[in-house]
């Protein structure tokens, strides 16, 4: 891989950068809209994450990040853990975006614009300027938004360093979540979930969870990144679910903050406009950088994305979600990473054997994949009890076996949906699996929506869009 | 993976038990974070101690390792522990949080108050009204630590890319916009105290505008920056740290005693201060005990960098930046006397760490050589001679009197033609006495001399 940009590369970069600068500078001015610079910065991470991705490849290698594509006729060795540029591209345009979305809080309460009676003056300078009014626990989500980033992001680098085992690995999460679950308290605090309207009799309107809520955010935490990492193995799908997800996530906040007037008798209340576009701001960067990192990992693949790329990832959209007041919203778009991880359940807690990976496997001869297996070898051969699973399974279409003369199982095929699907599809170009995949994640994630927000009615009293915000 | 020896797993398991016991007292009765940060600064020590012995192996094999060239046998130990000491001074950090706010959440929620002083929670679409909550504090809390996570990351790919010194310089920038953007949208206060004798040309206050944003980047610049330049000695950069955050705790403690006027204005912000550095100290401590001579470990670039910047924090988001700079002055003087080899003017060679004499096993002053071939430039060549006539280097001169060779320019190496040879610990030892007496006349002229300066001591 070459470690230069191409002259049409450099230009069209260039100009990208350029142009956005200009945006953000003139944002910065005019006191302008902060959906402005956030799309700014968004495009301007896309071209700093492309131009660095190309610039480091060699450097990754020349430290020992770097791996074998094994689903390639030659296999090559391209960096690996880009995932990290990726990070730290996001956490800087965060950082950046922060004063252009507070640019107009300072400047109510400091200039003579506004009303004389909304500006404190500078009194002395040990107590500095007093911000009246001024929206702190805005700052203070922004903050921790992006300690929980950061925390991960380091996290998720020492994995991909020390290659941490993964009893180890699946707290993480939790931990770098504890910043976020502290905020909420602090600033919400809200533990109550509305119950459907099907479960009311016995629970009642309002079920408050009390600190069991908090242990389903760390869950959701926990679970977020860890799902994305399940559902790997060929090139793109890890960064193509999670652009899949956040245009989603885009989608369903914009529902909220766009004069829909075919649907709203009344105009969304701040709070909920507030808390949406705090979604889009933290989204629009991310999607920018992840861009920039699928152009060079999509098939065929120049880099891998690492660990990293997955917590990273999965812990911007907890937090979004978790700070946003959308966690089962959320959920939703999730479920074929869910489906991937009850499906995966048997191999990851070992009740079917494991083995080291579950990728799809690469057939050298027609250079399409097929679903990989775990054999069952006279020498180790499938436990008893679980022949008859394993043959109902089959017969239910939801792997494949193979048997001996004797009857007896040799082989299954991998409990992940990359598999299962190559089951159902028969075998394909690694590509083509990948854009199957996230067409099914789009469609089940849109219909996903669609329900939460039509059929919303039925099971509850109110769809919150019309309303007001409370938390689904 | 190494393990503990039992009188280590039984004192850290020890220590560990009873901070958790504090800790958990601490939650009960009303957050006491004075109390939680000890108890978790003393557990961020045994877990940190534990860490660097289980991970040593692992940190080798990925190839983070180094040889120490000080000693007879150069043995290979692991390199960049310092990212176990950030790692986990990060997580202690994130677990006293909530410690910090737990007197203000309950104050303001319990029904044991004054109900005029409660609002209800109002209505689940707008959530608990948390009327008076200290939300500057918890964005404080937010910005430093953004700061000091990003730091870490910055050293940790520093440490995995061994990048040049010329990108290296400006990292702790990037790190610190957090803290910028802070001070930016929530305090914002650009002026600064005209010293006395000044007055009459610069008025009461000057207005330093962005110079002031300029003047805070160049601090978290230059912290992590002079603790790296202070190094190549067993246990001096861990100890140095070390050294300065006693002192900025003593200093803070100052403002916190009953001695001063309670509730003194500067009382918040510098307890916010020993609230971050006590964590610090505890994983620092940690660090210490195994890289100090003879060293087990290296502790990296990370730990330079995650120092300086914990320094540059407190002192910046605590309002002290000239006092924290006065603690600076070895590293101050070390930085300036080492520019002539550091911009090149002066030949600069790899390493000036002090050389070792393994036969008398000694530290000796370790030197750039100036060849027939390669010579001084004549006028370099005189200041040096000059500089040697005061002492401030020795050189060695030809018949022709041509410079051929003079010791490196720093401060170690300046100690050590001072004092003669001496063995690795010892030097340490005198560079750390040297520094906390310096750091507490410092401290001393601050406080006492500040009426002659300025017209009030801050402090009262």
């Amino acid at each position: 891989m070459s470690s230069t940009l191409s002259r049409a590369e450099t230009w069209s970069l260039l100009t990208l950068s350029a142009a956005c600068v200009g945006v953000l500078v003139k944002t910065y001015q005019d006191d302008g809209e902060p959906l402005f610079a956030s799309l700014a910065l968004g495009l301007a991470a896309f071209a700093a994450s492309y131009a660095m991705i190309v610039w480091l490849g060699d450097a990754f290698i020349a430290v020992g990040r770097k791996g074998t594509d094994m689903s390639k006729k030659h296999k090559v060795e391209i960096p690996e853990t880009m995932g990290a540029v990726c990070g730290v591209v996001y956490i800087f345009a965060i950082i950046i975006f922060i004063p252009f979305a507070f640019r107009r809080d300072i400047v109510a309460a400091t200039s003579g614009g506004g009303s004389k009676d909304a500006v404190l003056n500078v009194e002395h300078v040990e107590t500095g300027r007093i911000l009246h009014r001024f929206p702190l626990s805005k700052l203070s989500s922004y903050a921790y938004a992006l300690i929980s980033v950061a925390l991960i992001y380091i996290l998720g680098i020492a994995d991909d360093i020390f290659d941490m085992r993964w009893r180890h690995k699946v707290f993480i999460p939790a931990f770098a979540s504890i910043p976020m679950l502290l905020f909420y308290y602090v600033d919400f605090g809200v533990t109550q979930v509305v119950v459907p309207i099907l479960l009311r009799p016995y629970f009642g309107e309002l079920l408050n969870l009390g600190s069991l809520y908090y242990a389903y955010m760390a869950a959701v935490t926990i679970f977020a990144p860890n799902s994305i990492n399940i559902l790997a193995g060929i090139n793109g799908i890890e960064v193509g679910q999670s652009i899949v997800i956040g245009i989603l996530i885009l989608l369903n906040s914009s529902l909220y903050i766009l004069p829909l007037s075919s649907t709203t008798t009344s105009p969304p209340n701040q709070a909920t406009m507030d808390v949406h576009l705090f979604t889009i701001y933290l989204l629009l960067p991310f999607l920018g950088v992840s861009l920039a990192l699928l152009k060079h990992n999509w098939y065929p693949a120049r880099v891998f994305v690492g660990d990293t790329y997955c917590y990273f990832a999965g812990m911007v959209f907890a937090v979004v979600g978790i700070l946003g007041h959308f966690s089962k919203t959320l959920l939703l778009l999730f479920l074929p990473q869910i489906a991937n991880f009850i499906y995966s359940a048997p191999q990851l807690f070992h009740i079917i054997p494991c083995p080291r990976h579950r990728l799809p496997r690469f057939n050298a001869r027609t250079g399409l994949l097929e679903p990989s297996v775990t054999t069952h070898p006279p020498e180790k051969p499938l436990r008893k009890p679980l022949v008859p699973v394993l043959e109902l399974l089959h017969a239910l279409h939801l792997l494949e076996v193979k048997k001996d003369e004797s009857g007896r199982i040799i082989s299954s095929t991998n409990l992940t949906l990359l598999n299962l699907w190559l089951v159902w599809r028969g075998p394909r170009r690694e590509d083509r699996l990948a854009i199957e995949i996230l067409s099914m994640q789009m469609c089940v994630g849109l219909l996903g929506l669609w329900v939460r927000h039509r059929l919303a009615l039925l099971v509850f009293t109110q769809d919150n869009r019309a309303v007001g915000g409370s938390h689904v | 993976m190494q393990d503990l020896s039992r009188t280590e797993t039984y004192s850290l398991g020890g220590v560990a038990a009873i901070c958790f016991a504090i800790l958990v007292n601490a939650w009960k009765s009303d957050g006491e974070p004075l109390f939680a940060s000890l108890a978790i600064s003393g557990i961020a020590f045994a877990f940190t101690y534990a860490l660097i012995r289980w991970t040593g192996d692992v940190f080798i094999k990925r190839g983070y390792k180094g040889r120490d060239l000080s000693k007879k046998n150069a043995v290979e130990i692991p390199e960049a522990m310092g990212l176990v000491c950030a790692l986990v001074y990060l997580l202690a950090v994130v677990n006293f949080l909530p410690f910090a706010f737990k007197h203000d959440i309950a104050e303001v929620t319990s029904a044991a108050i004054d109900k005029d002083r409660l609002l209800e929670a109002l209505d689940i679409e707008t959530g608990r009204f948390l009327h008076r909550f200290p939300l500057e504090k918890l964005a404080s809390y937010g910005f430093a630590y953004g700061t000091l996570a990003s730091v870490t990351i910055l050293g940790i790919l520093d440490d995995s890319f061994d990048m040049r010194w010329r990108h290296k310089f400006f990292i702790p920038a990037f790190a610190a916009l957090p803290m910028l953007a802070l001070y930016y949208v929530d305090f914002g206060v650009t002026h600064v105290v005209v010293p006395l004798p000044l007055r009459e040309y610069l008025g009461d206050l000057v207005d330093l505008g962005g110079f002031y944003y300029l003047y805070m980047a160049a601090i978290s610049i230059f912290c992590p920056n002079c603790i790296n330049i202070l190094a190549g000695v067993n246990g001096i950069e861990v100890g140095q740290s070390l050294v300065i955050a006693l002192l900025i705790v003593l200093n803070d403690m100052l403002y916190i005693l009953p001695t001063v006027n309670q509730p003194h204005p500067a009382a918040e912000s510098h307890l916010f201060s020993v609230y971050l550095l006590l964590p610090f100290i505890g994983v620092s401590l940690a660090l210490l005990k195994h890289n100090w001579f003879p060293a087990k470990v290296f502790v990296g670039d990370t730990y330079c960098y995650f120092a300086g910047m914990v320094f540059a924090v407190v002192g910046i988001l605590g309002h002290f930046s000239k006092t924290l700079l006065l603690l600076f002055i070895p590293q101050i003087f070390n930085f300036i006397y080492s520019a002539p080899q550091l911009f090149a003017i002066v030949p600069c060679p790899r390493h000036r760490l002090p050389r070792f004499n393994a036969r008398t096993g000694l530290l000796e002053p370790s030197v750039a050589t100036f060849t027939e071939e390669k010579p001084l430039r004549p006028l370099v060549g005189e200041v040096l001679k000059l500089l040697d006539r005061v002492k401030l280097l020795r050189v060695q001169v030809s018949e022709e009197g041509r410079v051929t060779e003079t010791t490196n320019f720093t401060i170690l190496n300046l100690w050590l033609v001072w004092r003669g040879p001496l063995r690795e610990d010892r030097l340490a030892i005198e560079i750390l006495v040297m520094q906390t007496a310096v750091g507490l006349l410092g401290l001393l002229v601050r406080h006492k001399l500040a009426l002659l300066l300025f017209t009030v001591d801050n402090r009262f």
